[in-house]
């Protein structure tokens, strides 16, 4: 279906994108670096940005859809980052950033360059302040759905008359002027309908542009008065802002909530039948999925997706199940029309209704599904020990690929901590690489006895949280004087009224979140430890060492009789005690720290594909892992344990408090291909009960998977959740075929 | 806990089809029918008996203790409740350690756990006199009507099945009349009303289910040293024929 927009949006994207935005990126540079002056406040620049951006574009309008968007400043998988994703250049959006980003080295270099050595050594990456991207921010929608460009405009205008500090004028101008670069922009589209409808003769092309040339001269300048309008702000939104901004807007939020008022109303008042509203739905996912290749390997980092999202399902205000006529057409649309991006996240428990649990495990028991599942079970009372009230618990929706979001705070996130790297540089005894990230670890060897050596892993794991907050905490000092984020803070509760940017603390919340790589292999090494070692007393430790440090070369008996040891998983009462314990103990070390902008700093367990990058430059485990091996995702047990039984890592999660985990855990589980609906809800329905938060869930056999590899034409439509994303099995690398192919399959 | 033990030849955890919602499955070793059709030939032996595979040969067949069994059926319990699941006792023919079974019915009822009893029914109705207040729902086996056919393809006649399927069916219990499917045995509209007719004169099953055969487990007889005979799997068509009939 809508071949003839498919088509026109992929002879756009597809095509030429890197050389447009190259080519606009440096016209406007030469624009911007001309009016810039000496003495210009960071705002000030970023309005300057603001204003060429807007003044240099072009608004490109595709003739078969409705929706006004596409500003041709960025490429097309950029989803507003400043970085040309896939081609290193920076965009027009990344002026500002690119031109102060030397303060960070200038105002601190001994710190700057710590921090260099510290992520070469992946000891952690960063996101958000003194950052390696510009990812992970979560414009609020709301604001412009409820009272449109015009209504912030209004209260920042508003809150002028109680701005003390010329700093605070400024931050509330810039507001306004960023409305007004909005509004702008939006009658430029508008003018360029209006201008291709002189020579348009296809009907329906005409009543596009003709919806296009009246709506874009009032919305999103004007609250949208109707679903079309809605979903018009959005697109809008979503490119417009990116694409002034220099960091990714990359969620719609709760699509099926937000909207749902503008879709009952146009149905009672008989403007709208759900038949129109299904090809509305279709048309504004496709204009994002078609940004995308569906068939371009996936070989490196991030260069496989388009960073958008948007959550369905949950509750409602009152708690209750939320699944309105909205969720299923989202479903269905995604499922006929075969979308994979913008990415679905699906916030189920163990009382959503079952025809919403059906219409997202149609596609999952055919491997075709491309949803990432989010319990409530889990997440809303890990939100309020953080916390949060209530409301804001249940209202939470997805961003990213696995950020757990509220409307109400800052969201550069998606910072990953390492804690395998101190347990590899104490095993290993790496005393030069510990000089180099200028952080000394504690050395396992000679531990007396199990204890000792658990608080040694304990201590290094806070060493290295602490030097990692340390460079964020300072780095983040600087970060404001770099950019500014005007568009950005004023969707943010507390920007507006605090007349402050999110980056000088005016944000309601300012919390940050640590995501940590390693407990499922941390836990088995220890359980590994504990029984050869301490326990049976089979071999020293230092025996045991050497085979670790020996990569197991001459110790395969050893390393066998490791990898069966009980572990993080298998349902063992030992294990499972472990890794509470673990988790516990970290997360109250988490509870005494505090984050870059002095909020608190939250804990979870998930990384990105850097499950096989930090895996290949690992040594090797006292699991049993060999050098450079792939670790697990978040919570997953590890791949070296062979769980026959998928209800025992289900009772394993259930071991753990996931109140503990305010930024999100992740498990993958693998179950056989069509499996019965009712088994496949029932298994969600009992996943809800347990600390399991994200869940990515695939139905496929190994065998298939292989054959697929062997046979990638039998296979067109085989997708698999990759690593917070999901891609079609045959567009992916042969390593990433290997990685999928070497995760726990159950029966 | 007593020191009851039972021979058993398989648990299987999230079994899907013994019942409703996710359930475990235990496999009682022996059985005193010997259906032509059968499945699980390895169920059939009341003894431990050794299976020979390609490459490798196991043994089939353990005692358990109740408290061994009830360990692993409480590990799901979170299954059973999100999916209004529980356990089954099937086999080989559970009702022949009827000691045991009611013990661990028992133990199962104390543990909140929904219990189920798969049956060819082939066994004084004392035996089931034991085990009703603990048992939630029979899954009563019928292959066919008439005992003369029964015996040529069980080894036995099936006076004793039908009179304690009406017993049970007076009882109130909650019970599942299931009827494999086997071609040239039982697969005639004629053979389903007959059974059909025997089954409402009885009393009201909550469900009666068609199992069509399947070969899935002619692999295993030459494992335990048997021969298959075999039969042909029913057509999706003739499933649905012979299924409108219950309709």
């Amino acid at each position: 279906m809508f071949l003839e927009l498919r088509n026109e949006l992929h002879s756009f994207y597809l095509h030429g994108d890197a050389e447009r935005s190259k080519a606009f990126a440096d016209k406007c540079f030469a624009i911007m670096n001309s009016r810039f002056q000496d003495g210009m406040s960071v705002t000030a620049q970023k309005c300057l940005q603001y204003d060429v951006i807007c003044e240099e574009f072009e608004p490109v309008v595709f003739r078969h859809t409705p929706y006004f968007y596409e500003t041709g400043v960025l490429t097309s998988l950029s989803d507003g980052a400043r970085k040309a994703k896939g081609h290193g250049f920076i965009q027009a959006n990344g002026w500002v950033y690119s031109r102060n980003q030397y303060l960070f080295v200038d105002q601190d270099e001994a710190l700057y360059r710590l921090r260099l050595a510290q992520a070469a050594e992946k000891l952690y990456l960063i996101c958000g302040p003194y950052n390696d991207t510009s990812q992970h921010f979560n414009f609020n929608c709301r604001p412009f759905l409820q009272k449109g460009l015009k209504g912030i405009y209004e209260e920042a205008c508003a809150e002028l008359a109680f701005a003390k500090a010329e700093n605070e004028r400024e931050f509330l101008c810039a507001v306004c002027h960023g409305m007004q670069v909005m509004r702008k922009m939006a009658e430029k589209f508008a003018a360029k309908a209006e201008a291709m409808l002189k020579a348009e003769k296809d009907t329906s092309c005409r009543k596009n542009l003709s919806l296009i040339a009246s709506t874009a001269k009032r919305v999103p300048w004007e609250a949208p008065q109707n679903f079309y309008e809605a979903l018009a702000t959005l697109a809008f939104l979503r490119t417009v802002m990116g694409s002034l901004e220099g960091v990714g807007p990359n969620t719609f939020g709760r699509i099926d909530k937000d909207l749902f008022p503008f879709y009952h109303s146009d149905i009672e008042n008989g403007i709208l039948t759900p038949d129109a509203a299904y090809t509305l739905i279709c048309q504004f996912l496709l204009i994002w999925d078609c940004h995308y290749d569906h068939d371009m390997i996936m070989e490196g980092y991030a260069d496989h997706e388009l960073e958008n999202t948007y959550t369905l399902g949950g509750c409602d205000d009152n708690g209750l199940p939320l699944c309105n006529d909205l969720t299923l057409m989202f479903l269905r649309a995604t499922r006929e029309e075969k979308i994979i991006f913008p990415k679905i996240k699906c916030r189920f428990s163990k009382s959503s209704p079952k025809e919403y649990f059906d219409g997202i495990n149609r596609s999952i028991i055919n491997g075709t599904s491309t949803v990432l599942l989010q319990n409530d079970d889990a997440t809303i009372p890990a939100l309020l020990r953080a916390g949060r009230p209530i409301s804001e618990a249940r209202d939470y929706y997805i961003s990213g690929c696995w950020d757990i979001s509220t409307n109400q705070e800052k969201s550069d996130r998606g910072s990953y901590l390492n804690l395998l790297k101190p347990f590899e540089f104490s095993l290993h005894n790496l005393k030069d690489k510990m000089d180099a990230v200028g952080i000394h670890f504690e050395c396992f060897d000679g531990c007396s006895d199990f204890h000792e050596l658990y608080k040694k892993v304990l201590r290094n794991c806070e060493l290295l949280l602490d030097a990692k907050l340390d460079v964020q905490r300072r780095g983040g000092q600087i970060f404001h004087k770099v950019d500014r984020f005007p568009i950005f803070s004023s969707t943010l509760e507390g920007c507006l009224k605090k007349h402050a940017d999110f980056t000088v603390k005016g944000a309601k919340y300012s919390d940050d979140y640590q995501l940590i790589f390693g407990l499922p292999n941390i836990v088995d090494s220890l359980m590994a430890i504990k029984t050869l070692v301490y326990d049976t007393k089979k071999y020293t430790l230092d025996e045991f060492f050497t085979a670790v440090r020996a990569n197991w070369e001459g110790y395969e008996d050893m390393r066998i009789e490791a990898t069966k040891c009980s572990g993080w998983g298998d349902g063992s009462e030992e294990s499972c005690a472990l890794a509470n314990r673990f988790n516990n103990d970290l997360f109250a070390i988490f509870q005494n720290k505090t984050g870059c902008y002095g909020g608190q700093v939250h804990m979870g367990h998930l990384t990105y594909t850097e499950i096989r990058f930090w895996g290949d430059v690992t040594l090797a485990t006292p699991d049993g892992r060999k050098n450079g091996e792939y670790f697990s995702q978040g919570l997953t047990p590890s791949r070296l344990k062979r769980i026959p039984c998928v209800n025992d890592v289900i009772n394993s999660m259930a071991t753990l408090d996931p109140s503990t985990m305010a930024a999100n855990s992740v498990v993958n589980i693998i179950l056989p291909s069509k499996i019965p609906l009712d088994r496949c809800e029932g298994f969600l329905r009992a996943a809800a009960g347990t600390a399991i938060q994200s869940l990515q869930l695939n139905c496929t056999t190994k065998e298939e998977l292989l054959d697929a590899q062997k046979h990638p034409e039998k296979y067109p439509d085989l997708i698999v959740r990759v690593t917070g994303f999901s891609a079609k099995f045959t567009s992916l690398s042969k390593e990433w075929q290997d990685e999928v192919i070497s995760r726990n399959f159950y029966d | 806990m007593t020191e009851q033990r039972a021979m058993i030849f398989d648990i299987q955890r999230n079994s899907f089809v013994d019942g409703p919602g996710i359930r475990t499955t235990v496999f009682f070793k022996g059985c005193n029918l010997r259906c032509a059709w059968c499945h699980n030939p390895e169920g059939q032996s009341p003894l431990p008996q050794i299976m020979q595979g390609a490459s490798s040969s196991t043994v089939c067949g353990k005692e358990y203790t109740v408290d061994d069994v009830l360990k692993i059926i409480c590990k799901d319990k979170r299954f059973y409740e999100s999916t209004g699941g529980g356990v089954t006792f099937s086999g080989g023919e559970c009702m022949l350690q009827t000691d045991f079974l009611a013990e661990i019915l028992k133990a199962c009822k104390e543990n909140g756990i929904s219990t189920a009893v798969d049956t060819a029914g082939h066994v004084p109705y004392e035996r089931f006199e034991k085990i009703l207040p603990y048992t939630d729902l029979f899954l009563y086996d019928l292959k066919c009507h008439d005992s003369e056919k029964h015996k040529k393809y069980t080894g036995v006649g099936n006076e004793l099945i039908l009179e304690n399927l009406k017993r049970l069916l007076e009882s109130s219990k909650s019970l599942w009349v299931r009827i494999p499917i086997i071609p040239t045995v039982n697969d005639t509209e004629k053979e389903m009303q007959s059974i059909k007719e025997y089954v409402y004169s009885c009393g009201t099953p909550e469900r009666i289910e068609l199992l069509p055969y399947h070969a899935m487990g002619d692999h295993k007889y030459p494992a335990i040293g048997k021969a298959a005979q075999s039969f042909s799997v029913p057509s999706e068509e003739k499933m649905k024929q012979l299924k409108n009939i219950f309709l």
